[in-house]
């Protein structure tokens, strides 16, 4: 699942979605030079959800290799589906079917597994806020599986811990606790 | 705060917020008493055999099996409980709600809050559709205990918020609690 780039980058003083961008045109390996550099590089991934996988600081030398289980590329699609997924939805449908019958979440399914890592990290955030979105017929057309128990069909916050234990088990989400030293960096 | 659902229903009226905001279920349960899961043909509690679809004749067999009958319409009879369909005019189903004891109607919206209208025409929107089918089914005892309403007969007029003094009592309170905020908030 790991995809790892070639590239390394020295980076200016402007980090933002375009220069990530632009380093993905160059690979998906990224190496900051300063701990400033590491800290914004950290910020954005977070704030894109991505996910970070190692944390090295080498010998003491002041560098940061991040990896992330998908390609920015990919994040930059689901980002965009997503973002325009949520301005476009209905406020008030009653029913799951209006907001997932959108255009943006049939290309966001049609993103196919490549999608996971991504629906995976928005369903841990809501999940802890308490409030986990429509994200279930996605899972279940991506995946093809419905790892929900009957008895707890309906019932979000179990479809929710479902879905995630099922994403730690395959190795898209990390185990409780882990990533908390890179968040504490930001 | 609650939402201003004024600007999404044009013909709202008085109503007020009658619970938190929640993802946990959804109109369509809630109809029925469930507030414990989301009923939606896919992706979510459905009863079993029932089709996966949107179709009205489909919803009016799963209330059916909740022991509802069609009824004519939501002229509020004693010990009866009652729901209304609303359908769009594509002819599927968009949203329930169902009647309280003394005559006014409940809805959850979307994944917001419940509120209580006045009547099923408070919700006729584009979004919503129009309340056209209604189900009955005999009140539960608890239910109809706590009802308000005298009824001398069988027949009963659906008291307005403007005629009933708990109904305006709950209004004062309810513009009362919003006024104190402003007041807070400015």
């Amino acid at each position: 699942m790991q995809i790892r780039g070639h590239e390394t980058q020295m980076w200016g003083n402007a980090i933002n979605e375009i220069a990530l961008q632009q380093m993905h045109e160059k690979g998906d390996f990224f190496v900051a030079t300063n701990n400033n550099e590491v800290g914004e590089i950290i910020k954005l991934l977070l704030d894109a959800n991505a996910i970070l996988s190692t944390m090295i600081t080498a010998n003491g030398v002041p560098s940061v290799e991040l990896s992330v289980h998908s390609s920015i590329a990919d994040w930059f699609e689901f980002n965009e589906l997503y973002k325009q997924w949520q301005a476009s939805r209905k406020k008030t449908s009653s029913i799951a079917g209006d907001i997932t019958r959108n255009p943006f979440y049939f290309r966001i399914v049609g993103m196919g597994p490549r999608a996971l890592p991504f629906i995976f990290s928005h369903l841990q955030i809501e999940t802890k806020a308490g409030r986990p979105d429509h994200w279930f017929p996605a899972l279940n057309a991506i995946t093809g599986i419905d790892p929900v128990s009957p008895q707890d069909r309906g019932k979000i916050k179990q479809m929710a811990s479902a879905w995630l234990e099922w994403a730690t088990r395959e190795g898209y989400l990390y185990a409780e606790g882990m990533g908390e030293g890179i968040s504490q960096s930001r | 705060m609650p939402k201003e659902w004024e600007k999404e229903f044009p013909n709202l009226g008085n109503w007020i917020c009658s619970s938190k905001s929640t993802t946990d279920y959804n109109c369509v349960a809630f109809a029925v008493g469930d507030e414990t899961r989301r009923w939606e043909p896919y992706g979510y509690y459905w009863p079993d055999g029932l089709s996966q679809d949107y179709g009205t004749d489909t919803l009016i067999k799963a209330y059916k099996k909740e022991g509802f009958e069609l009824c004519k319409d939501g002229t509020l009879v004693k010990d009866r409980e009652k729901i209304v369909i609303y359908v769009n005019n594509r002819g599927g189903w968009e949203h329930v709600a169902r009647q309280e004891p003394d005559g006014r109607w409940k809805s959850k919206l979307g994944d917001a809050e419940d509120i209580i209208h006045e009547n099923p025409e408070s919700l006729t929107c584009a979004d919503y559709g129009t309340p056209r089918i209604y189900m009955e089914r005999a009140r539960q005892q608890k239910e109809a205990e706590v009802t308000t309403i005298s009824a001398s007969s069988e027949k009963v007029s659906p008291p307005t918020v403007a005629s009933n003094p708990k109904h305006r009592e709950d209004f004062m309170r309810l513009q009362g609690a919003a006024a104190r905020k402003q007041k807070r908030d400015d």
